[in-house]
């Protein structure tokens, strides 16, 4: 059996000798390797201010103070394509990150072919087009190896693809070995790699190039605890805030140190002194406050864990941190950009709602590296929003409270109308006993009495009555069966009528009923008394009011008859009179029936016949009606029935 | 301030470093080379040494990286199904059929001076002076890339 690598280096020796002979010949190196790359600007003074930015930014990693130089960079030479570019990278404004790149893309025509390739590796890195964006950058690797800011460019957005070898390989090619900034980020690339040896060199270099800032000793301490040196570590976060008191996630690193080392009383004790010594963000404060309940998991103590976690979970759920989270994740699952509000609480202990949203970007694998976002305060927002959603609130409050009652008021004509309704059967129902239904006549008199109602009252009923119409129904044997069906119905217009009220008008047929009633004894002996027309209106408020309807009978002769109020109290005329009388008599005549001479009984039978009243009955209507009048009176359900 | 949030960035990248060491790994070919897509079974006959010729006629040259390195060692898992014991031994029986480079520059040096040359290299060493060979229609950022790494 033979080794691994003894069986492919003897398989391949003799190739890799030929491929090296190879490469060597094909590998010319490229004219411009030594030299630098070119930043292309019209402005002296905007290239100063960039070369100090880079100085600023990759030498002493002061960030702040770099990014204020490539803006005044830029207010010095508009165009200058990589001063925007590299305002991109470090801005710590996400909108001002995406402004850039956009004005980097739009101003590269200003700028070297070179540099045109280095904003298209990040405008395509930007837009997800990786292929590209990779070739692009090893392009202008390939053409500026040692370039401090091309070698930091390359490196870092290798970092942020999770590209650690390949970093390193950039780093380790360029042979730069003074640059603090570009010496850190190659620490973190070998503790990515688990070679935390090199790591802590490499942190240990950049602690001695930067003496007096805290930051290396924080980095430092890091590293070493990634290494499992632990009191090492403690050691250089204590520096770390003793070069800088308020260099606050020093104190936390201890705390978590402390943690790994299985002391979690201490840890919770550093825990809580950073709690207390330094005002943090709440996504700060809860993620240590998530390693401190970690320190009960960590040493079996269930119930100090529950108590701590439920503590931390009220907390976050009070301030909507919960939503924050769930957002970031339900971004992260479904490859989503987050937007999510939520609530912070200032220093003051004044509450201002925020609104978060961000950009995720993925590596090659899929997985998450990095987010860009941007915080806006939408307290004014929110409070408008507020006070409109209490303003629908209290409309909507006031349209319930009127539809009820409406509602109610509805179902109190609905109860009347019943009642009425009720009245109409209990007469359907009553027997059709000649006797009893020749009583009916008075009852309904005795029903009509109607007294005491205002001048106005009287006016808005006889309009009401006025207004009626009357449909007619003549049945198939009119002969035998000359019963009116009457329905009464109230014009739309006076339903509308201000004066609309509470109150039930109604209206009775009384003197067609008597007419109706004495006709039909004299004739079939029975009447259907449905005729009678009676309808719960609208009238004067609090008052139920009993009318009288003048209601005309339509025979087989005239069918146009009825003008209730009005057309059926207007004297016959006289020809047509005489033409029905005709027929009546013939009719009578045929039936067998005498017919008596007087003149006022013949006018009345002739009226009878066509439904309308004669002039002694018109005389008897009028007096009768303007006796009524002087006794209207309100009457209730049980005087009505 | 902004150091803690550069520290805060970078436990971010650590802590993704742990959930994901992958490394893709991408088919490259000279850029006179006409195929820009490869079935896996058409990949497979290459590296076996089966398939010795393209359409054109052009012969075939393989050029890999350390068949024992972890990144060659997937590429015959998952292309040939074979562990590397066997590459060994394919190597062995078939002296020439693939050429062994050191690093992914000299791969992509090779195969862009070289027609009919076809190799693997990292996806983040690709350069402008190859192309890229899809396999079964897949780029490495498409889901369900054959050699995307773990």
């Amino acid at each position: 059996m033979i080794t691994k690598t003894s069986s492919v280096k003897t398989a391949v020796g003799s190739t890799l000798i030929a491929l090296g002979l190879l490469t060597s010949t094909l590998a010319a190196a490229p004219a411009t390797k030594t030299a630098a790359f070119p930043l292309t600007t019209k402005s002296p003074e905007a290239r100063r201010l960039l070369d100090e930015a880079l100085v600023q930014y990759i030498d002493h990693v002061a960030q702040p103070e770099a990014i204020a130089s490539l803006r005044k960079a830029i207010a010095a030479d508009p165009h200058f394509a990589m001063a925007h570019e590299l305002l991109a990278q470090i801005s710590l404004d996400s909108a001002e990150q995406v402004a850039e790149q956009k004005k980097a893309f739009a101003t590269r025509h200003y700028a070297s072919p070179v540099e045109r390739t280095a904003i298209q590796w990040y405008q395509d890195a930007a837009e997800h087009k990786m292929i590209p964006a990779i070739t692009s950058m090893n392009d202008v690797v390939s053409r500026y190896p040692h370039d401090k800011l091309i070698v930091w460019m390359a490196s870092w957005w290798l970092m942020t693809q999770t590209q650690y070898e390949r970093a390193l390989a950039v780093y380790e090619q360029s042979g730069i070995t003074d640059s603090p900034g570009l010496i850190n980020n190659m620490a973190y690339n070998y503790a990515d790699l688990r070679q935390y040896d090199k790591a802590i060199a490499f942190m240990a270099k950049y602690a001695a190039s930067l003496p007096g800032d805290p930051n290396p000793e924080d980095s430092y301490a890091e590293i070493l605890r990634l290494a499992g040196r632990f009191d090492e570590s403690i050691q250089h976060y204590r520096a770390a805030l003793a070069i800088d008191p308020k260099f606050y996630s020093s104190q936390f690193g201890i705390a978590d140190t402390y943690s790994l080392m299985g002391k979690q009383v201490q840890a919770r004790k550093d825990y809580k002194t950073g709690f207390k010594k330094f005002p943090l963000e709440e996504m700060q404060q809860v993620m240590w406050q998530t390693r401190e309940a970690t320190t009960y998991v960590r040493e079996g103590d269930v119930k100090g864990a529950d108590h701590a976690f439920q503590a931390l979970a009220e907390t976050a759920h009070s301030r909507h941190i919960s939503q924050v989270e769930a957002a970031i994740h339900y971004s992260l699952a479904e490859r989503r950009d987050i937007d999510v509000e939520y609530r912070v609480v200032q220093p003051d202990g004044t509450m201002r709602w925020m609104n978060g949203r961000g950009h995720t970007f993925y590596n090659v694998a899929g997985e998450p590296v990095r987010m860009v976002g941007l915080m806006l305060d939408i307290t004014d927002r929110k409070q408008t929003e507020a006070a409109l959603r209490d303003l629908n609130a209290t409309l909507e409050r006031r349209v319930a409270e009127r539809t009820t009652a409406l509602q109610r008021e509805v179902a109190e004509r609905l109860r009347h109308r019943c009642r009425v309704l009720e009245q109409r059967q209990r007469l359907a129902r009553l027997p059709r006993h000649p006797q009893v239904l020749a009583s009916l006549g008075g009852q309904q008199r005795r029903a009509a009495r109607v007294t005491e109602l205002p001048r106005r009252s009287l006016g808005l009923a006889q309009r009401l009555v006025a207004a009626f119409q009357l449909r007619h129904r003549i049945p198939g044997r009119v002969k035998r069966q000359p019963d009116v069906h009457g329905l009464l119905e109230c014009s739309p217009r006076l339903r509308e009528a201000p004066e609309r009220d509470q109150c039930l008008l109604e209206a009775r047929g009384r003197l067609p009923v008597r007419r109706a009633l004495r006709r039909s004894r004299a004739r079939l002996g029975q009447i259907n008394h449905r005729v009678v027309p009676e309808l719960a209106v609208p009238a004067m408020r609090g008052q139920r009011c009993v009318v009288p309807l003048q209601v005309a009978c339509v025979d087989r002769f005239h069918r146009r008859r009825d003008h209730p109020g009005r057309g059926g109290a207007e004297p016959l005329q006289r020809s047509r009179q005489q033409q029905c009388l005709e027929r009546w008599r013939r009719d009578r005549e045929h039936a067998g029936d005498a017919i008596h001479g007087h003149a006022a009984e013949q006018d009345r039978a002739a009226a009878e016949a066509v439904g309308q009243w004669s002039h002694h009955e018109l005389a008897d209507a009028k007096t009768d009606q303007e006796r009524r009048q002087d006794h209207l009176r309100p009457v209730g359900d049980n005087d009505a029935e | 301030m902004t150091k803690v949030r550069i520290i805060s960035l970078l436990a971010w990248i650590a802590l993704f470093s742990c959930l994901a060491q992958a490394k893709q790994l991408a088919i490259v070919a000279d850029k006179e080379n006409s195929t820009g897509n490869v079935k896996t079974a058409d990949l497979a006959n290459i590296l076996s040494g089966k398939t010795k010729s393209w359409a054109d006629g052009k012969p075939v040259k393989v050029i890999l990286r350390d068949p024992s390195s972890r990144d060659m060692e997937m590429v015959f898992r998952r292309v040939l199904n074979m562990t590397p014991e066997q590459v060994h031994a394919l190597i062995q029986a078939h002296p020439g059929l693939i050429v062994i480079a050191d690093t992914d520059d000299a791969v992509l040096r090779f195969v862009s001076a070289t027609r009919g040359a076809i190799g693997i290299v990292d996806l983040y060493s690709l350069t402008k002076d190859v192309n890229v060979v899809k396999i079964d229609g897949k780029l490495p950022f498409d889901v369900g890339y054959l050699l995307k790494g773990n």
